[in-house]
């Protein structure tokens, strides 16, 4: 298979996550478009370090997970935390904050 | 029996002493939480260690008696002080907790000079080398960076003490949090390949992210944390996609080897310009450009004031370094694409940031507009593509750092005992019940619209004439005429302590002597700078060296 392929696969997805993230409101909804997003960098950064033939992409691949394995702890403590405040996931929903 | 040694790296620890210090101290912090009443059996044999290394680093580095190591006397002090801490406020562990972080970034500024003095001098300008296989840049930018967040840690920490004991949201893990968050920033002005850089980001973003909703029963700060969260993900990733594309288009993950790959003419173009463009986003994020500014009103309200000080000042002066590093180095054979770009949004955050200040009530949302507005005078640095420009955006950033944490120092007094948002009507009248703090205040108000003889006026003077000299007059001209609209409702601030007679339910500011000595060390700074900025705008401008 070329390698232009998973470059084209990577940019679906992240095309995908990022109109997930523009489009739906439910907060957990938008936490799955955002890894979504990572793991379409993780791919297009496999297939560029085998089209270089160099490690560093691939190094950079880990560093990726590990930061979204930190992102989801954070993250699905702040998303459980406002849903026992607002009893809602709905981004929308009435603010404190004016916006 | 093969050499084992020949296999170890050779690191350079010294390039990043300073966070270092700064990571012992969190660890000792973390240890010492977990230890709970048997705190002195963490503190005692850490202490030892630390003082160990001290003399082991003496014996080692030291060139002579005469000249000895000063990361090695600096770590017996250290380790001594932590004993000495721990027994001396054994029964106020909230005390003890701020002490021992305020002495880790205390440390972490005096290895900074250090790393002034001792590595990164040559008598005239900085040297600027890369560590660690090129991934750890020691330059003017990574160090001017350092002065800016270790100093605004070390600011915030004493202010921001008996404000989170009296809204009843402090928690151990508040103090491992600030400093790990410095520790990215710092590492974030110092990264030179992109993997540093985004393993620094997330490090100041997620340990962010956490103290904007440290606040824990108030929705505010909950929805402020959650919406920087959500936002500041996407940008990250968006920001990452851009780096992966730039890697497939140039082979290299270095930011010089990136410029250099794109230098070449067969170079895609075209990806190269999209990856451009997702860098942008994503940094532009950070630094708060319009239009990446969305979060910044919100997240500045919700967030605890001195959070939000300490994200104000000292995120924006790590983010610009990453956006100075990532456009002048690495984009720089594309510059005719993003200089009018980027000047263009410099443009929008200054007229939006001064039009939408204009009509707030309340002070945190008016000064989190007028942080967009600040970050477009900082960008007028960047888009000169000068020395002079660098060494102003870096100044320029100092300069809105301690302006900023001062503004909000004096927030913090207000909102102290009356447990809500400060509105424009809470300060009637404060000249005349607490003059310290209103002329305080107003001196930092006097200092954010850049009026002479204050540390603002230095900035935004060394920014227009690094704007001028590169040719953008009309950039320029409209950041004069901003500066002129956000004078009228910083007035209008001072207007309401000076001119209106104080309402009968005003709040009480209340103080501590951690925020006297705090405040009082930031005001010095804004008048004495403002005076004297000669000692470090020399710094500045002899900082504006890159490694690439």
């Amino acid at each position: 298979m070329p390698i232009g392929a998973y470059y084209l696969v990577a940019a679906v997805l992240f095309a995908t996550g990022l109109a997930g993230v523009l489009i739906r409101r439910n907060l957990i909804v938008l936490f799955m478009c955002v890894e979504l997003m990572l793991n379409a960098v993780n791919l297009s950064l496999v297939a560029a370090a085998r089209m270089w033939g160099g490690p560093e992409g691939q190094v950079f691949v880990f560093f990726v997970i590990v930061v979204a394995a930190a992102e989801v702890v954070v993250g699905l403590a702040l998303i459980v935390n406002i849903f026992f405040r607002r009893g809602t996931l709905d981004v929308d929903a009435q603010h404190l904050l004016r916006h | 029996m093969t050499d084992l040694t020949q296999f170890l790296p050779d690191i350079a620890w010294s390039s990043v002493a300073p966070e270092i210090a700064m990571t012992v101290a969190v660890v000792v912090l973390l240890l010492m939480t977990v230890a709970g009443r048997r705190r002195m059996w963490v503190a005692t044999p850490m202490g030892l260690a630390i003082a160990g290394v001290g003399v082991a680093l003496l014996v080692v580095e030291s060139t002579s008696p005469a000249d000895p190591s000063l990361p090695g006397l600096l770590a017996i002090v250290a380790g001594v002080a932590l004993v000495a801490l721990t027994f001396g406020l054994a029964g106020v562990p909230r005390a003890l907790h701020a002490w021992i972080a305020g002495l880790g970034a205390g440390a972490a500024l005096v290895l900074t000079a250090w790393q002034i003095f001792d590595v990164a001098w040559t008598g005239s300008l900085f040297a600027a080398s890369t560590t660690m296989e090129g991934s750890v840049a020691m330059d003017g930018l990574a160090i001017f960076t350092r002065i800016t967040v270790y100093l605004s840690t070390l600011l915030v920490l004493p202010i921001g003490f008996a404000y989170v004991r009296d809204r009843n949201i402090h928690r151990p893990e508040f103090e491992p949090l600030l400093l790990l968050s410095a520790v990215g920033m710092a590492l974030l002005g110092a990264a030179n390949d992109v993997i540093t850089l985004f393993i620094a980001l997330e490090v100041l973003s997620i340990a962010l992210y956490v103290l904007t909703g440290s606040a824990r029963r108030d929705r505010r700060s909950q929805e402020a944390a959650v919406k920087y969260f959500v936002l500041g993900a996407v940008a990250s990733a968006i920001l990452l996609y851009g780096f992966a594309l730039s890697y497939i288009a140039t082979g290299s993950l270095e930011l010089p080897g990136i410029a250099l790959g794109m230098a070449d003419p067969g170079s895609p173009l075209r990806l190269l310009a999209v990856s451009m463009v997702l860098v942008l986003v994503g940094v532009g994020f950070k630094v708060a450009l319009v239009p990446f500014q969305l979060w910044v009103p919100d997240v500045y309200e919700g967030a605890p004031t001195n959070v939000t000080a300490f994200m104000g000042a000292a995120t924006k002066a790590a983010g610009f370094a990453a956006m100075l590093r990532l456009f002048v180095v690495a984009w720089a054979p594309l510059a005719d694409l993003w200089v009018p770009i980027v000047a263009v949004l410099a443009g929008l955050s200054m007229a939006y940031g001064a039009w939408a200040a204009l009509v707030q009530d309340d002070v945190k949302r008016l000064l989190a507009y007028s942080a967009v507005a600040h970050a477009g005078y900082a960008t007028i640095g960047i888009v000169s593509l000068s020395d002079a420009g660098l060494s102003a955006t870096m100044w320029y950033l100092f300069t809105y750092a301690i302006t900023s944490i001062t503004a909000l120092g004096g927030i913090i007094a207000i909102e102290r005992r009356n447990h809500r948002a400060v509105s424009i009507s809470d300060l009637n009248g404060l000249g005349r019940t607490s003059p310290a703090l209103a002329a305080v205040m107003s001196l930092a108000l006097l200092s954010l619209a850049g009026i002479p003889p204050t540390l603002g006026f230095e900035g935004k003077l060394g920014v227009f004439t690094a704007g001028m000299l590169s040719g953008l007059t009309w950039l320029v001209v409209l950041g004069v005429v901003t500066s002129v609209v956000s004078a009228f409702y910083y007035l209008r601030l001072m207007g309401a302590m000076f001119l209106t007679d104080p309402a009968p339910d005003a709040p009480v500011p209340a103080y501590s002597h951690g925020w006297n000595a705090g405040v009082t060390v930031a005001a010095g700074l804004i008048v004495y700078l403002g005076l004297q900025p000669s000692i470090l705008l020399d710094l500045a401008e002899r900082a504006a060296v890159l490694a690439r």
